[in-house]
C-alpha cells in the first residue's frame, strides 16, 4: 500500500498543514514505508471483537456538578492571542468584497 | 560524605528535617550545577530560579514550623508538557515558544501543595512526539551517560537532568514509554501508572485515551512518594480514576513473600546474547526474593508498534487541531486570508515528526481508510488487552527489557523514523492497554545502561512498587551508578 504525491497534497489540505515543495518527497518516503509496516496489522484476525470496543480501565464516566466554579478573566486568556481588539480576537478578513 | 546532588529523595528529607541543610541551600547548590552543566546538555529550556528560591524560603518556613511533608523543600525538575501558571510552557514546540500557561496543571498544583521546589522545565520531543528528545524545537538533549548519545525521549531533559544530578527527581508523560524508555537509557527508576491514576488536566494532550502523567527518580521509594502525591481523582479530567490512592511509600516494604512473574518468550528472544545473559542474572535476583518465573508465549511483538502508529497519531491529528495561530501560540506573519493563517501558521509552526505524524493520522481517519485502519486497529487493541488480562490471572507481574539496545548516538534516526518507532517496541502495549509499569535500572549494555521492566495489573502499581523495591534491596543500583562527568 502507498500513497502519491497528489494523495499527500489531499492529506496537507485537510490537516490544514502547508507543505514546502522540497518537503513532500521526504515525507512521501517515510509515509509509504511507515505504510507497509501498519498493514501488517491486516492479517490479524479480529472477527471475535465487537464493534463497539469497550476500552476501559475499570473507569465510569464522571460528571461535575453543573455549577460554574471558574470566573475566567478574558484579558487573561487574551494575553496569549497574537492579536485582539477587546473581547475579540482577529484573523485576516473572511468575507470578500471592498467593505 | 555523598555530594547532596548524589543523594536520593528520601535521604534528601530525612536531612532537611534533621535541619542538616534547608531548603533554600539546597536549592542553591542545584541551582549553581544548572548554570554549570545545562549548556552541554540542554537538559532544561526553562531555569525558574527566583521562584525556586521562594518556593524553597517557604518550604524552610514550613519546616521550621513542623507542618512540611516528606515532600517539602526537594529541588525538582517538571517537563514542559505541564501546565504552569505564569510561566512559559512550550511542549517542546515552536507552536508554543511564547505560551504562558494561565492555569496549573493538576500535578503542578498538587506537587507545589507539598511543597516542592520547581528548578525549572525541562526539554522533551515537540508535542511528546519522539524517542530521542531530538525532535525538540529548542535542541537536542544530551545524555550525562554519554554527550554524543541522546537521553532517550520524549522525556529526555527529564531524565538527563536527574542523571546529572542537576534535579532531585523529575516528571515526565508517557504515551508509549516516554517516561519508561529515557529512565532506561539514563540509569534511572520510571514509573508509568495506569490510565486514569494521574490527572491529565494541563498536560498538553498528545494522544488522550494513552497519555499518562508519571515520575522519573533515583529509587523506587522516591518514585512511591512522588506518585502518591501526584495520584487520584480529579474532577477536571473525566477520564481521571475512582479508585482509592494506596499509600505506596508507607507499604513499601509488604511486598508478598512469593509471587509469579511471567516472561514473554518473545520479548527474551529479541534481544542480543548479552542482554539476555544481564537479563536472566536479574530473573535470579527475582527467584531470591520469592519470585516464581514463567517463560510464556505472548507473541505480539508484530501488530504493538503498528497499532500504536495508528491509533497515537489519530488521536494526536484530532488534539493538534486546536493550534490554528487564533488563540494563543504562533501566528505565521504571512498570511493572505483565514485558510491562509491555518495552512502557514502550522506548516511554519510545526517541526517535521509532528507534521508527519498529524498527516498519518489524518490518513488513517480519512474516509475509505477509517475501517482498515483506526477500527482495524483499535480492535487489536482489545485483543493486545485480553491478552494482558488473561496473563494476569495467573501472574502478578510480567518482566520484559524496557528496550532492546542501549541509547542511540545522536542523529541516527534522521533519515529513518521507522527505526525510531520500532525502539518502541517493548514499551507501547502497556500504553495500549493502559497498565502500569516501572523500568528500573538493573541491566547494562556496551557499558550504557539498560532498563528491566516490569508490567503490573490495572491500578496495582502497589505490587510493582513493592516488588521493585525488594529488587532493589537485593540488587541495588544507587551506590553503583557509573561515573559520568557532570555528576561529580
Amino acid at each position: 500500500m502507498s500513497i502519491d504525491k497528489a494523495t499527500l497534497e489531499k492529506l496537507s489540505m485537510l490537516a490544514k498543514i502547508e507543505l514546502k515543495e522540497e518537503e513532500i518527497p521526504n515525507y512521501l518516503a517515510s509515509f509509504n514505508k511507515l505504510l507497509g509496516a501498519l498493514s501488517q496489522l491486516q492479517q490479524v484476525d479480529v472477527s471475535t471483537i465487537p464493534v463497539d470496543i469497550e476500552l476501559h480501565t475499570n473507569n465510569q464516566q464522571y460528571l461535575r456538578d453543573d455549577i460554574v466554579t471558574e470566573d475566567p478573566n478574558p484579558e487573561y486568556f487574551q494575553k496569549n492571542a497574537p492579536k485582539t481588539l477587546q473581547n475579540f480576537y482577529l484573523v485576516p478578513k473572511v468575507i470578500e468584497g471592498d467593505n | 560524605m555523598t555530594a547532596w546532588h548524589q543523594k536520593t529523595l528520601t535521604q534528601l528529607s530525612n536531612h532537611l528535617h534533621q535541619g542538616d541543610i534547608s531548603s533554600t541551600a539546597l536549592t542553591e547548590h542545584f541551582l549553581n550545577r544548572m548554570q554549570e552543566f545545562n549548556p552541554s546538555l540542554n537538559c532544561y529550556l526553562a531555569i525558574t530560579a527566583d521562584l525556586a528560591l521562594q518556593q524553597a524560603q517557604s518550604a524552610d518556613r514550613r519546616l521550621k514550623e513542623k507542618t512540611a511533608t516528606l515532600l517539602t523543600g526537594i529541588p525538582y525538575a517538571h517537563k514542559d508538557i505541564f501546565c504552569t501558571q505564569g510561566i512559559k510552557t512550550t511542549c517542546g514546540s515552536k507552536m508554543l515558544e511564547n505560551f504562558v500557561a494561565p492555569y496549573d496543571a493538576t500535578v503542578t498544583k498538587k506537587l507545589h501543595e507539598q511543597g516542592l521546589v520547581m528548578l525549572g522545565k525541562t526539554n522533551m520531543d515537540e508535542f511528546a512526539m519522539g524517542s530521542t528528545n531530538e525532535h525538540s524545537y529548542f535542541g537536542p538533549c544530551k545524555n550525562p551517560f554519554d554527550l554524543q548519545r541522546a537521553p532517550g525521549g520524549s522525556s529526555g531533559g527529564s531524565a538527563s537532568a536527574v542523571a546529572a544530578g542537576l534535579a532531585v527527581f523529575s516528571t515526565g508523560s508517557d504515551t508509549g514509554g516516554s517516561i519508561r524508555q529515557p529512565a532506561s537509557f539514563c540509569h534511572l527508576v520510571g514509573i508509568k501508572p495506569t490510565y486514569g491514576r494521574v490527572s491529565r488536566y494541563g498536560m498538553i494532550a498528545f494522544a488522550s485515551s494513552l497519555d499518562q502523567g508519571g515520575v522519573l527518580s533515583q529509587s523506587v521509594a522516591d518514585a512511591a512518594l512522588v506518585l502518591e502525591a501526584m495520584s487520584g481523582h480529579d474532577p477536571l479530567d473525566s477520564t481521571s480514576a475512582h479508585q482509592p490512592v494506596p499509600q505506596y511509600f508507607n507499604l513499601l516494604n509488604n511486598a508478598p513473600n512469593s509471587f509469579k512473574v511471567a516472561v514473554p518468550r518473545s520479548f527474551f528472544e529479541a534481544m542480543d546474547p548479552s542482554s539476555q545473559e544481564a537479563f536472566k542474572k536479574v530473573l535470579e535476583h527475582i527467584r531470591s526474593i520469592g519470585g516464581e518465573v514463567d517463560f510464556i508465549d505472548f507473541n505480539i511483538q508484530d501488530i504493538v508498534i503498528p497499532t500504536y502508529y495508528i491509533i497515537a497519531p489519530a488521536e494526536a491529528s484530532s488534539n493538534l487541531a486546536r493550534y490554528d495561530g487564533v488563540r494563543y501560540g504562533y501566528q505565521t506573519p504571512h498570511a493572505k486570508n483565514l485558510e491562509d493563517l491555518y495552512m502557514k501558521t502550522r506548516g511554519e509552526g510545526f517541526g517535521a515528526e509532528v507534521k508527519r505524524r498529524i498527516l498519518m493520522g489524518t490518513y488513517v481517519l480519512s474516509s475509505g481508510y477509517y475501517d482498515a485502519f483506526y477500527q482495524k486497529a483499535l480492535k487489536v487493541r482489545a485483543l493486545i488487552n485480553s491478552g494482558f488480562q488473561e496473563i494476569f490471572k495467573k501472574y502478578h507481574v510480567i518482566a520484559t527489557p524496557t528496550a532492546l539496545s542501549e541509547a542511540s548516538l545522536l542523529k541516527s534516526h534522521d533519515h529513518d523514523p521507522l527505526a525510531m518507532y520500532y525502539s518502541d517496541l517493548c514499551t507501547v502495549s502497556v500504553n495500549l492497554a493502559n497498565l502500569p509499569a516501572i523500568s528500573l535500572p538493573l541491566m547494562q549494555r556496551h557499558g550504557l545502561p539498560l532498563g528491566f521492566q516490569l508490567i503490573g495489573n490495572h491500578f496495582d502499581e502497589l505490587t510493582l512498587l513493592q516488588i521493585s523495591h525488594k529488587l532493589e534491596q537485593v540488587s541495588p543500583w544507587v551506590d553503583h551508578l557509573s561515573p559520568i562527568k557532570a555528576r561529580s
